[in-house]
């Protein structure tokens, strides 16, 4: 999760509100979406790749929890379990979205300025969001979601086969093949990136 | 060349000992496809750590509220709905018989009632029975049982019960899957 010092103080709140939540008081169950909104509205963009859908999930994602909220197991922490919920529902959304008959790739890109500024507003940082999404786009559903929340959420392997509901080798291997996929896809759109790295032979910031 | 072993360890996670290290060095400095898909990666790689949050905008939990309001009301329709569908089902069921039985006989209704009434006479001797069978056996077994297994039977009567109205409850209940 991003750190965040006054989001921390509310999450002390945060079991009073599930209690609350539980007896049906929406208003508590809001306090709990203003804490984790980002978060879940987060892994559903970088999931389904529009700021459109990524609201229809986030949204969605918080209804059903609110109504599947006493299956909730407190031991486990409610952010994994939010995102859980956000990261099936994308997952069967791209499922579906495959019966479609015409290709989404026809449609013209998404316009950020449809909406409100997020955070994320310069053409730089609006290049590389697009990149991103690009990338992760030619990942599977399921290996998107790890990559996401690995790279976004630094969740540790078991977390995300939590989460997941996969085993931990099979997070590994998955991670494993989407970041080789990844690579490839990025060679394969910036190919120039690498004339130079090749001029200049192997100088590995790495090793 | 196995170039496989080489990129499973440029994807890696796990640390790499001395000796692999110095292996995929010497292979990235002799190999140009593996070089070049690890440059690749430290690309990639540093877009995926730099990207940021996208928050979305603002009076999301208000949109969340209009959207649980509409839900609730939907639902509340659709269950409105279904109870109506089912009660109109079973009262056609039930009126179906009586109707045909007018409509399709030859004689008057009052003389099919009285017809009926007569016939639901004859049930009367057959009631009694049941009721002085099921009396004669509850009698004997009383006899036969002791205090405690009476009270021991009869609180598994009152359990079973209440399972059964339990399950029946879980299983009306609305499901969400997530």
């Amino acid at each position: 999760m991003e750190p965040r010092s006054r989001d921390e103080d509310l999450r002390k709140q945060e079991p009073q509100w599930i209690q609350q939540a539980l007896l049906g008081d929406t208003e508590a169950f809001v306090e709990l979406i203003e804490l984790y909104q980002r978060s879940v509205f987060n892994l559903c963009y970088r999931m389904l790749g529009t700021l459109e859908d990524a609201e229809d999930a986030a949204q969605e994602t918080f209804l059903r929890a609110f109504h599947s909220l006493r299956q909730y197991d407190p031991a486990r922490p409610f952010a994994t379990w939010l995102l859980s919920i956000a990261a099936h529902y994308c997952i069967d959304q791209i499922r579906k979205r495959r019966m479609v008959i015409f290709s989404l790739e026809d449609l013209p890109e998404p316009e950020f300025a449809s909406h409100d500024p997020p955070l994320e507003t310069t053409v730089g940082i609006r290049e590389d969001q697009q990149k991103i999404q690009q990338l992760l786009k030619t990942l599977s559903e399921v290996d998107r979601a790890v990559v996401v929340l690995y790279y976004w959420y630094d969740l540790s392997y078991e977390e995300i086969a939590k989460t997941l509901s996969l085993s931990v080798s099979a997070i590994k291997s998955r991670l494993h093949r989407a970041r080789r996929a990844l690579a490839n896809s990025w060679l394969k759109r910036y190919p120039a990136t690498f004339q130079e790295a090749d001029r200049k032979g192997y100088e590995s910031p790495v090793f | 060349m196995n170039h496989r072993f080489f990129e499973e360890r440029l994807f890696t996670d796990e640390p790499l000992t001395a000796q692999e290290r110095l292996f995929l060095e010497q292979h990235l400095r002799s190999c140009e496809r593996c070089r070049t898909l690890h440059a690749a990666w430290q690309e990639t790689q540093l877009v995926l750590e730099s990207a940021g949050w996208v928050a979305p905008r603002a009076g999301f939990s208000q949109r969340w509220q209009k959207r649980y309001v509409q839900r609730e009301a939907r639902t509340q329709q659709r269950r409105a709905l279904a109870l109506f569908v089912i009660n109109a089902l079973l009262a056609a069921l039930f009126a179906f018989p009586v109707f045909a039985l007018v409509v399709f006989s030859p004689q008057p209704l009052w003389l099919r009632v009285v017809i009926a009434l007569y016939n639901l006479s004859a049930l009367v001797p057959i009631l009694e029975g049941i009721y002085t069978f099921l009396f004669t056996i509850i009698r004997a077994t009383s006899q036969l049982l002791t205090p405690a297994t009476e009270a021991a039977l009869i609180a598994m009567f009152v359990g079973l019960t209440l399972i059964w109205l339990a399950m029946l409850r879980k299983f009306s209940a609305r499901r969400v899957t997530c």
